[in-house]
């Protein structure tokens, strides 16, 4: 054996013996839980991994008929006077007037929108859908969370109203059903550009599948006695891009130039404090 | 200082063809309106660009303009776009508008006055172009759809 040989051997054995070492539990040390083959009950679950994004976003997105899909000029079967809100602040919204005086805006509070039983209008941007075993977490672009349970457990009879409600689902034939109820009563039906509240006591039903390889569809029933005459029922399709790398978005971890701390429009001109000075000409 | 204006029935009109960005931006990404913008004026001014704000939930583009009238010789001016995913897909990045570079920017005017407003597109000393959220032109052009067709309905 030449010296070469005789010193990778030796790096070998160094590197077992690191192994072994640290393979040696330490005092007191017990063997952590594993999922335990948990995980591989998650490989017969259709593929929702990737970011979901609305299929209108896409320039050349396959033009898709589906009765009831959601759109901003069918409104909600809202109560006459939220009727008449919602066609206000739709028409404000078209027409580049200002939304400050129907009143909560929550994103200018630093507080995060509320989910308002369908998916998309308060929980919305980009979507992403985690799967662990006994349950299915939905995240979007401004870091909100919903925990879906899927081990089994039934909704809890009268819990506390959240802001993005309380879950349990189930898996029928690659459609991933989910029940909400908890659901904050100010949640808006105009999401984050009026107060509209949805009231106390709504429900939601939701189915959520694949439609084809690429596009999801979640179908929403939402009851709201309060707020409705009858339940709403609307389609939402999403595109999914598996190679985007989402970036942070929080409100109010930057600065809204547009909103004021009382929640008016408005457009902040002040400059940067770290603006460079201007060129020397 | 260089300022040109003009109006933007040809952009609309692009926009009204574009129909997948008209529910784009009636999605709730548009946390609210664009009430402090004039979105029937479309102004060019040309400058130097001063920093980019890569900031959500709206990106800020700042311009030193020349301004005879002003102290240093430049007004500041600032344009206001989308949230950084929204215009990372658009195709901005950090490096899209360095500090110091030239370009003329195509803005929708603040209705007070003030130096500054929404992006609408920039173009480069090379002839590039970078486009800006479409969501002001989009929400007008949703708006004369949608009185169209209730003038249609009358």
């Amino acid at each position: 054996m030449n010296g070469h040989s005789r010193l990778a051997l030796a790096g070998k054995a160094s590197a077992l013996l690191a192994a072994a070492i640290a393979m040696i539990p330490a005092p007191g040390w017990t063997a952590h839980p594993t999922a335990a083959g948990r995980y591989r009950a998650l490989e017969s679950l259709p593929d929702f991994s990737g970011w979901w994004v609305a299929l209108d976003f896409y320039p050349n997105a396959p033009k898709i008929e589906v009765a009831d899909r959601f759109n901003w000029f069918v409104p909600p079967p809202l109560k006459p006077e939220g009727l008449m809100t919602y066609q206000q602040v739709v028409d404000a919204m078209i027409h580049n007037r200002d939304l400050s005086q129907w009143g909560f805006k929550p994103s200018a509070f630093c507080r995060p929108y509320r989910f308002n039983g369908l998916t998309f209008i308060n929980l919305e941007g980009e979507m992403e859908f985690l799967f662990t075993p006994g349950r299915v977490t939905f995240t979007d672009e401004f870091g909100h969370l919903r925990r879906i349970y899927t081990d089994g457990r039934s909704l809890p009879a009268d819990p506390e109203e959240s802001y993005t409600g309380t879950s349990v689902g189930h898996w029928e034939n690659g459609t991933l059903i989910v029940d909400t109820i908890g659901i904050s009563h100010e949640a808006s039906w105009a999401g984050d550009w009026a107060s509209l509240p949805v009231g106390p006591g709504a429900r939601s039903h939701e189915r959520i599948s694949l439609r084809e390889p690429d596009i999801l569809q979640i179908e929403t029933v939402v009851t709201a006695p309060a707020s409705l005459t009858r339940p709403f029922r609307s389609v939402i399709l999403l595109h999914r891009d598996r190679d985007h790398v989402l970036r942070e978005f929080r409100y109010c971890t930057d600065y809204d130039r547009d909103v004021d701390e009382t929640g008016r429009q408005r457009f902040d001109l002040t400059p940067p404090a770290d603006l460079p000075p201007p060129p020397s000409s | 200082m260089t300022v040109r204006e003009r109006r933007p029935a040809a952009s609309i009109s692009k926009c009204l063809a574009a129909g997948a960005a008209l529910l784009w931006a009636l999605s709730a990404w548009a946390h609210h309106s664009y009430a402090m913008f004039d979105t029937d004026r479309t102004i060019t001014v040309t400058g130097t660009v001063a920093k980019v704000e890569w900031a959500n939930p709206h990106m800020s583009v700042w311009l030193y303009v020349p301004d005879p009238k002003q102290q240093s010789g430049y007004a500041l001016y600032a344009f206001e776009t989308g949230g950084t995913n929204m215009m990372v897909r658009m195709g901005w990045n950090k490096s899209t508008f360095p500090t110091g570079q030239k370009v003329a920017i195509d803005y929708h005017p603040l209705k007070d006055g003030r130096p500054g407003g929404a992006f609408v597109k920039a173009t480069r000393a090379d002839g590039s172009h970078v486009t800006g959220d479409p969501g002001a032109d989009s929400l007008k052009a949703l708006g004369q759809q949608h009185d169209a067709a209730a003038g249609e309905s009358k």
